[in-house]
């Protein structure tokens, strides 16, 4: 395949996954505990879109129109959103780490990040209203992200094994703080226990732009590099010999995947498994190069998670699931049967 | 055969299994008492009880309710009703009882909880200590484990009055709500934390509540008694009435916080004003205090019916 023909046939998968997207949108909008009409969904959809809006009439409750714009479309929007971020962190990370175990919570973002929100839901913090909790854990991942950085460089350097290990180091001291927290805090352990669990549960217009401008730049500045991520692979000498700013690039795509994932956990607490098995599930698909991978990832990511979630709020409605059940649940099993299918190499 | 013998034998096996029956009733002051405790124990009381422990918030409130408050010698981090509890050494918190500190503060009694104590009974019994184990799921059964605490602790007249009077109270608003039409019965729902939605679910005691108070609980249909709840569901089956735990375990939340959430303007409890704050811990704990939980349930639910008890 020549260069043309990768470039369009990358292309073809892009538009394909793009109008895939787009149709879990319609459809999960159109599925819910709410007995509403999947055609009145539609309806209502077409109602906001310019151009045929005017051949739409009305023919439905205030309180059907606040279900769908209200609670459902953030809510799925925002699974496009955190999965697609989930999905291009994981991505990023595997290719800078070159280790199939990377995922975007690996340098302490989610220890960091459960820390932030414990403590605001342990001492009731409450000066921004629901931001609060959502802020917390952005700080404190963002914090957990730097001191990691901090102990691992060393002379301007960033050794990646000893990033890794200083991530987990970090990461253990912080859940035992969490842990602790989680102890002592009485019946607050509730709310603490469903956080982590991560869900897109209570979520609101208000999160979706929280988190979206942090997942746009950052996923933005890291395709920009998907080259010289593929040149990576090789290895860092190799890399340096063929032009790459290997220290430079590292750390420009450490703090960025870093950033949206952090955006990411801070609106949904931590599902998992969608940042580590997405990326290898698109390495499959598509390939290992970084220019088709990570618009891949960040696409499959999204439907994934806003499919897994359509599930966890229907499937034993009035009662809602923690969305990190479903991701592990369905995902798991469809991973190793890819595995057995397709034994080659991943990277 | 000898007839005679067979007929002495049973005569005997007859005296053996009825003797029960004929003993008289064991009165308050006699010791050692016999007691089947909410795990289904038997538990013998030797001696008159002095230095009690309680394991659990309601326990605490059932026993200086009793007038025991100074025999009550430990309670948990989590006993702050009445005020004086908060006097009273710490053994730890509820999940977290520290045996050590139990055992140091040489109880007489140790009253557990049946739902979240069952090993914890088993170590503490091991040790030496006795321990009654309580657990209630709905009105009568509170009535009845504090009617038990009365009687092992020789306070039964006291705790008889008590429940007689609890009793009369539940009976109060029952009386008033009992007659009530399916259509009469408002949409009531009770939130215990906002993010997730966290309601009170079937079989919990907010919702025995709701339902005696007269009202209907719209996630009755939900599948523990703690649930995370749908948002779209809370909107489309449009509650009159909601109720939620004015100290949440998360943060300490507002009616204005509660109308505030996203799309929650479309209710018709928030439309109509009837979102109400209530201590959790009165329509949570099983003791004395439950029945003001209802009472108070019970005003917001039907003001028509209650507003001028008051």
């Amino acid at each position: 395949m020549n260069y043309l023909e990768k470039i369009l046939h990358w292309r073809l998968i892009v538009t394909y996954l793009i109008v895939v997207l787009g149709l879990t949108i319609i459809i999960t909008a159109t599925l819910g505990p709410a007995h509403i009409s999947p055609l009145v969904v539609l309806k209502m959809l077409a109602s906001r879109l310019p151009l045929v809006d005017r051949l739409v009439t009305p023919s439905w409750s205030v309180a059907e129109d606040t279900i769908i714009f209200q609670i459902r479309l953030p809510r799925i929007i925002l699974g496009v959103f955190v999965g697609a971020a989930l999905g291009v962190a994981g991505a990023t990370m595997q290719g800078l780490f070159k280790n199939p175990m990377a995922d975007p919570y690996i340098i302490g973002i989610s220890s960091g990040a459960a820390l932030g929100a414990t403590f605001a839901i342990a001492f009731g913090l409450n000066l921004l209203g629901i931001h609060t909790i959502p802020l917390m854990a952005f700080i404190f991942a963002v914090g957990a992200i730097f001191l990691v950085y901090n102990i691992a460089s060393v002379g301007g350097k960033l050794p990646v094994g000893t990033l890794l290990l200083a991530g987990i180091a970090v990461s253990l001291f912080l859940s035992a703080i969490t842990s602790f927290m989680m102890y002592i805090s009485g019946e607050k352990l509730h709310g603490i226990v469903f956080w982590l669990m991560g869900g897109l549960w209570a979520r609101s217009w208000d999160h979706v732009w929280m988190a979206v401008p942090w997942i746009c730049l950052g996923s933005a500045i890291i395709y920009i590099f998907a080259r010289d991520l593929n040149v990576m692979l090789l290895g860092e000498e190799p890399a340096q010999h063929l032009g790459i700013e290997v220290e430079i690039l590292k750390k420009i795509m450490m703090v960025s995947a870093s950033l949206i994932a952090a955006a990411a956990v801070a609106v949904s607490g931590i599902i998992g498994f969608v940042g580590l098995i997405i990326p290898h599930i698109m390495r499959i698909l598509v390939g290992p190069d970084h220019r088709i991978l990570l618009p891949g990832s960040a696409l499959v990511g999204g439907i994934f998670l806003v499919w897994a979630d359509t599930l966890a709020r229907t499937i034993i409605a009035p009662t809602e699931l923690p969305v990190g059940i479903i991701t592990a649940l369905f995902g798991g099993p469809f991973f190793i049967y890819l595995l057995r299918k397709r034994k080659r190499s991943m990277f | 055969m000898d007839w005679k013998k067979v007929g002495a034998i049973l005569v005997i096996a007859f005296l053996i299994a009825f003797s029960g029956c004929i003993e008289l009733p064991p009165k308050v002051e006699e010791r050692p008492l016999t007691i089947t405790d909410d795990l289904g124990r038997d538990v013998a009381i030797h001696k008159e009880l002095n230095r009690i422990v309680s394991l659990a918030p309601s326990n605490t409130e059932i026993l200086f309710a009793l007038g025991l408050g100074d025999k009550v010698v430990g309670v948990t981090e989590y006993c702050d009703y009445p005020p004086e509890a908060l006097q009273k050494e710490k053994i730890g918190g509820f999940v977290t009882v520290s045996i050590e500190r139990v055992v140091d503060l040489n109880p007489d009694l140790v009253l557990a909880d049946a739902h979240y104590h069952r090993t914890l009974v088993e170590e503490l019994e091991k040790l030496g200590l006795s321990v009654v184990a309580l657990r209630s799921d709905d009105m009568d059964e509170i009535l009845e484990d504090i009617e038990l605490i009365g009687k092992i602790t020789g306070r039964e007249e006291i705790a008889q009055e008590l429940t007689a009077n609890m009793g009369n109270r539940i009976k109060a608003i029952t009386d008033k709500t009992k007659n009530l039409t399916e259509a009469q019965l408002p949409k009531v729902l009770f939130i215990h934390e906002l993010d997730p939605l966290r309601v009170s679910g079937p079989g919990s005691l907010a919702h025995i509540l709701i339902q005696l108070a007269g009202g209907h609980n719209i996630a009755a249909d939900a599948k523990a008694k703690s649930v995370v709840y749908s948002s779209e569901l809370l909107i489309e089956r449009d509650p009159d009435v909601i109720i939620f735990n004015k100290y949440m375990g998360t943060i300490r939340i507002t009616v204005d916080d509660l109308k505030g959430q996203p799309g929650w303007h479309v209710i018709s409890a928030v439309k109509n004003d009837r979102v109400y704050g209530i201590d959790g811990d009165i329509v949570s704990r099983r003791g004395p205090r439950i029945v003001d939980g209802l009472e108070e349930m019970a005003k917001y639910i039907h003001p028509e019916l209650f507003e001028s008890e008051q």
